[in-house]
């Protein structure tokens, strides 16, 4: 296939997960804030949201010497204009690359895309307001369930599919190992404060970020152990938002479009995949969550980028193959 | 011509009325369809109307229109409900002729681009070919696979007030509209098909597969071998859905210039598994801006070095570039001649009277009347750059007259000709519309027409302008394969 | 005479460009007053040559090179043979047979209507420019020949040779507002006034004689000449075509090898290209030798 094609599959993919992933951190994140007993100082509370989206010089150069507010921090990753760290830039980015896809998606896919990109433009023109907030992200979160639904359940299986499923599972790995990273490294600073009400709270928000605060509890009985918190969000090869399922997913993807002569994917895959292979929960606690997940980051990196060589930059190196 | 008493008649007037006699009573061939309209009555068409609509809106069936600057605005295609229909032996006529001229076009193109007889016999006056905008001297000595130029011809034919069909204008370069032929038979079939019981209509659908078969036949490396890709200009190109359309039914890759590149002198496709040989390349970019090497320099949208492809004969070009020339208006008034003189054949489809501006005897009589004339720029297309005389206000017409004392080579005049009516569904009432037909001449191994083609309608009362950018319709068109419809 | 010319062009670019396509018209032609001995062309990045014939008789070479690069080099080395010692021997016309004589030229061979047809901006319709100008009127009782020497007198009073004032492919007007030119413009101009008598008259790039090279003042006379040159060439009636350097107030002859002839000096340009990746490298670097064989 063509290979612009598949670049444009690809991100629009990664665009519609990272906006349903912002949506859903920025949701669960507003309540855990609003239902929390003690709460920290508003900037404290809302500054590692910044983190993971890494903007936070983007917001110093916005607001410079201004505090960091709740309003703002919702507002910059909700509605921000600029590039593809806000939902809105997300959505905008998702919509442009359908519509080079247009032919190759269903018609379908198209619409649900086209009329939430559509919908939230208009919901953002009005402003955003705190109260309003939790409304739109859930709205968002069910119409990307529905693209995603409808991807499932239309496109033909094939090289097509195969990138479009890279480019989710590439985001989802990707942005899954950034929240984790954050709430867990930003938010629990103190080791002191490990098992306390607060860090309750604080893992109940991380699993219903991921949609696994139910899988969580059933599976698992002994009150919220972040290494069962650990071992469920990283190595559960059957829970769809671990780094282990999303491995697997860009595995699967990757052999179902075929590799390319003197490709690096494959290589950066093994690498990542490895990471897992190679470690449990005692092991990442040992060494520490913040250093594993940063070396996971990196790993994801050199997948993408080994994917925009082999397959999106045409191989002009590479021998012209027979048609 | 004016009767000295009383008002001038409206154009309407006199036009031919495809539909109603001179007594108001439909043509024979028309009947069966009239009665059954009367018994289902009219709220049957209302109905109709509805469900065409809302199917051409959720298929995405569109076309772009440029405002201004900026993104244009996607509208739904326009359709009729009411077919127009063509017995056969009005049919089979203009069969011949379309095919007749088509061949001399190209004959001129293979000529004009190799030995020139055609300028050194003065058969057309040489000034006028490299005058032209659109001759592009910089392919002379090139001979396309096949020595085919209009692989695609989109011959535009009007009937005047006596019901002849007329040739307005040829349509050589990237005709279009021909997914529009297509899809107004399927949703005519679907919402309609009632409609077709008491006729036996000609089908069109298989437009692309004859299309694919022409493009494979000039394939530089064989049919067997062949792999074809539809060349766009992009997302923003008014005809990008039938672009999308035709590379879907013909199940070839639509590309970008920026997803081909050129490597001694072989096109190469860029995919995810390396670049691919590409052999024949339908394109829908204008001449202008298909190689920045050899046309355009600014060009974006085109390959690089695909012309020195093509020159090498590595790839074949759909339609080859330069065909321009022999769609310019100014060489249009010559066909006639360019038929008589490459297949010493009478030409069977007349031309409209065009009076050429470079004649300053024509030219004087122009200036004199534009109000009855309608002015057309030589190289423009899609109803761009044209006076429509009756229309026009005081200022248009000092405007064009500046033009054209400026730049004679540039435009050319015809009288006004009232284009045939048709009654057409609008509003819930049944109104007369002009209209005009385009029919679609694929050159592969031989020369196919297929039977019918577009029919334009000017929606707007009395407008003679059927362009879809400017308000203009359009309604499935039905030629019949029996000299009589069924009782 | 015999030469030996060797031509070097250099392109760097501040940043890797890719897909770069390439036309080259380095090697001269073979016409009625030359011949070609030997020519060959080099490029580095290494990349296989195409080749073809243009539509005015332009030898041409075509490069495509993919990968990212950061430079372009192209050598031409050639020897190349002129006989045009006089050109002034050929059997003149009664000035009222040339227009009889061009009639029948442009229906024999329609082609030529480009040279006399052709408009642009380096090459306008002068009547229409806004820069008063008032080139010599066509002296029907003279022969064009004379015409065009008298033109060619006018146009070296018109503009003084500048280096520098000019880039390639400038807008005559703007020359003319500027009375500055190099010879790319001195060119464009005769050609325009030739047309406008309803001859034929074409550009022309190519080599000189390094004995007959007039340099800028301030050039050290010993290095070699700086780039290429182009003059004017007219169908002169009776006698086909023949140059006139309008820069050097010259009638071209057996010193002068011919590389490319055009409408205007876009079609006769030397290199032609187009890449993807950021532009903005300098203009290209051009070295050439020509060496007199005796």
């Amino acid at each position: 296939m063509l290979s612009r094609i598949a670049d444009s599959l690809y991100w629009m993919a990664r665009y519609l997960e990272r906006a349903d992933d912002t949506a859903r951190l920025l949701e669960s994140h507003l309540a855990q804030v609003l239902e929390a007993e003690s709460p920290l100082p508003e900037s404290a509370e809302w500054k590692p949201l910044l983190a993971i989206a890494g903007l936070e010089d983007a917001y110093k150069e916005t607001w410079p010497g201004e505090p960091v507010t709740a309003k703002r921090v919702l507002e910059f990753l909700t509605a921000g204009r600029e590039g593809a760290s806000s939902i809105r830039g997300c959505l905008r980015l998702a919509r442009e690359n359908a519509r080079v896809v247009r032919d190759r998606i269903s018609g379908e896919m198209w619409e649900c895309l086209n009329e939430l990109w559509l919908h939230t433009a208009e919901r953002l023109r009005s402003g955003l307001t705190l109260e309003r907030a939790p409304g739109l992200y859930r709205t968002i979160r069910r119409e990307i369930a529905r693209f995603q639904g409808l991807a499932s359940g239309t496109m033909t299986r094939g090289e097509h599919f195969g990138f479009y499923l890279l480019g989710l599972f590439t985001e989802r790995a990707d942005m899954t190992a950034r929240v984790l990273d954050v709430k867990y490294h930003l938010l629990l600073p103190d080791l002191g404060l490990v098992g306390s009400a607060l860090d309750y709270y604080q893992w109940a928000g991380l699993l219903k970020t991921l949609s696994g605060f139910e899988a969580f509890r059933r599976r698992y009985h002994g009150g919220l152990r972040p290494i069962d918190v650990a071992e469920l969000a990283l190595f559960d090869a059957d829970f769809p938002r671990s780094l282990r399922f999303a491995v697997d997913r860009i595995a699967q993807a990757l052999a179902s479009i075929g590799g390319v002569e003197g490709g690096g994917a494959p290589q950066a895959l093994a690498a990542l995949d490895a990471l897992l292979a190679t470690s449990d929960p005692e092991k990442v606690f040992a060494r520490g969550l913040h250093e594993f997940l940063g070396d996971f980051l990196e790993r994801v990196a050199t997948l993408h980028a080994a994917v925009h060589d082999d397959y999106f930059e045409a191989r002009i190196g590479a021998t012209a193959c027979a048609t | 011509m004016l009767s000295g008493v009383g008002r001038t008649p409206s154009l309407g007037e006199v036009a031919y009325h495809e539909f109603y006699r001179d007594d108001f009573e439909p043509r024979e061939h028309y009947r069966p369809l009239w009665e059954q309209i009367r018994r289902a009555g009219q709220s049957l068409l209302a109905d109709k109307s509805r469900e065409a609509e809302l199917a051409l809106h959720t298929e995405g069936v569109t076309f772009t229109v440029y405002e201004q600057a900026g993104e244009g605005i996607e509208r739904v295609w326009p359709f009729d409900l009411l077919p127009r229909i063509i017995p056969a032996p009005e049919w089979a006529p203009l069969e011949i002729g379309l095919k007749q001229r088509v061949r001399a076009l190209n004959l001129f193109l293979a000529d004009l681009y190799g030995a020139q007889r055609v300028l050194k016999d003065g058969v057309i006056p040489a000034e006028l070919v490299y005058g032209g905008k659109d001759f592009r001297r910089e392919i002379l000595g090139i001979v396309p696979p096949h020595g085919i130029y209009t692989h695609i011809s989109g011959i535009d034919l009007i009937r005047d007030e006596a019901g002849r069909y007329l040739v307005l204008e040829d349509n050589v370069r990237t005709p279009s509209g021909v997914s529009y032929m297509i899809e107004n038979r399927r949703l005519e079939r679907r919402t309609l098909p009632e409609f077709f019981s008491r006729y036996r209509v000609r089908r069109v659908e298989h437009y692309p597969s004859l299309l694919l078969q022409a493009l494979r036949h000039v394939s530089p490396r064989g049919p067997g071998e062949s792999t074809i890709v539809l060349l766009t200009p992009g997302i923003y190109n008014s005809a990008y859905y039938e672009h999308t359309f035709l590379a879907r039914e013909m199940g070839v890759e639509l590309a970008e210039g920026q997803d081909l590149v050129v490597r001694n002198e072989i096109v190469y496709l860029k995919t995810t598994h390396g670049l691919r040989r590409v052999d024949v390349i339908y394109r829908r970019i204008d001449d202008d801006y298909l190689d920045p090497l050899v046309f355009r320099p600014d060009s974006a949208l085109g390959v690089p070095g695909i012309v020195n492809a093509w020159r090498a004969g590595h790839v074949a070009l759909v339609n080859a570039p330069g065909t321009g020339i022999a769609d310019d208006k100014a060489v249009y008034p010559h066909v006639p001649d360019l038929v008589r003189y490459y297949l010493h054949e009478e030409p069977r489809l007349e031309n409209v009277p065009t009076y050429q501006l470079t004649n300053p005897e024509h030219r004087e009589l122009v200036l004199d009347s534009l109000e009855r004339m309608v002015v057309k720029a030589v190289s423009e297309s899609g109803g761009k750059g044209m006076l429509m005389g009756p229309a026009s206000t005081p200022g248009q017409r000092a405007d064009f007259a500046r033009s054209i004392v400026e730049n004679p080579r540039g435009y050319v005049a015809q009288p006004v000709i009232p284009l045939s009516r048709h009654v057409c569904y609008l509003d819930g009432e049944l109104e007369s519309r002009h209209i005009d037909l385009r029919p679609f001449v694929i050159f592969g191994e031989e020369i196919h027409v297929v039977p019918g083609g577009l029919t334009r309608v000017a929606l707007r009362k009395g407008s003679l302008v059927v362009n879809s950018s400017q308000g203009g319709g359009s309604k499935d068109t039905w030629v019949l394969a029996d000299a009589e419809p069924h009782r | 005479m015999r030469y030996l010319i060797k031509h070097e062009t250099q392109l760097a670019f501040p940043r890797p460009v890719r897909e770069h396509q390439c036309e080259l018209r380095l090697v001269p032609r073979d016409d009625a007053h030359q011949r070609v001995l030997s020519a060959s062309v080099e490029v580095s990045p290494k990349t296989e040559l195409g080749g073809y014939v243009d539509c005015y008789g332009n030898r041409v070479q075509t490069l495509s090179i993919l990968e990212p690069h950061d430079f372009l080099v192209t050598t031409l080395h050639a020897e190349v043979e002129t006989w045009l010692t006089n050109p002034f021997a050929f059997p003149a016309l009664d000035p009222d047979a040339e227009r009889a004589w061009m009639s029948r030229a442009l229906r024999e061979e329609p082609r030529l209507l480009d040279f006399v047809l052709h408009r642009s901006e380096c090459v306008p319709e002068l009547s229409k420019l806004a820069v008063p100008l008032a080139p010599p009127a066509f002296d029907p009782r003279r022969s064009l020949l004379e015409n065009v020497q008298t033109t060619m007198e006018w146009a070296a009073a018109e503009l003084v040779y500048e280096s520098g004032v000019t880039d390639v492919h400038h807008p005559l007007a703007e020359v003319l507002e500027k009375r500055a030119g190099v010879c790319q413009d001195f060119a464009h101009l005769l050609v325009c006034v030739v047309r406008s008598f309803g001859f034929a008259a074409r550009y022309a790039m190519g080599f000189l004689d390094p004995v007959y090279a007039a340099r800028p003042e301030g050039d050290d006379a010993g290095s070699p000449v700086a780039a290429t040159h182009a003059w004017a060439e007219v169908l002169v009636p009776g006698a086909g075509w023949r140059g006139f350097d309008a820069t050097q107030q010259l009638v071209v002859n057996d010193t002068y090898v011919t590389v490319a002839v055009g409408r205007d000096s876009r079609d006769a340009a030397p290199l032609r290209g187009s890449f993807k990746g950021a532009d903005g490298g300098e203009a290209p670097r051009v070295q050439v030798c020509v060496q007199r064989q005796d």
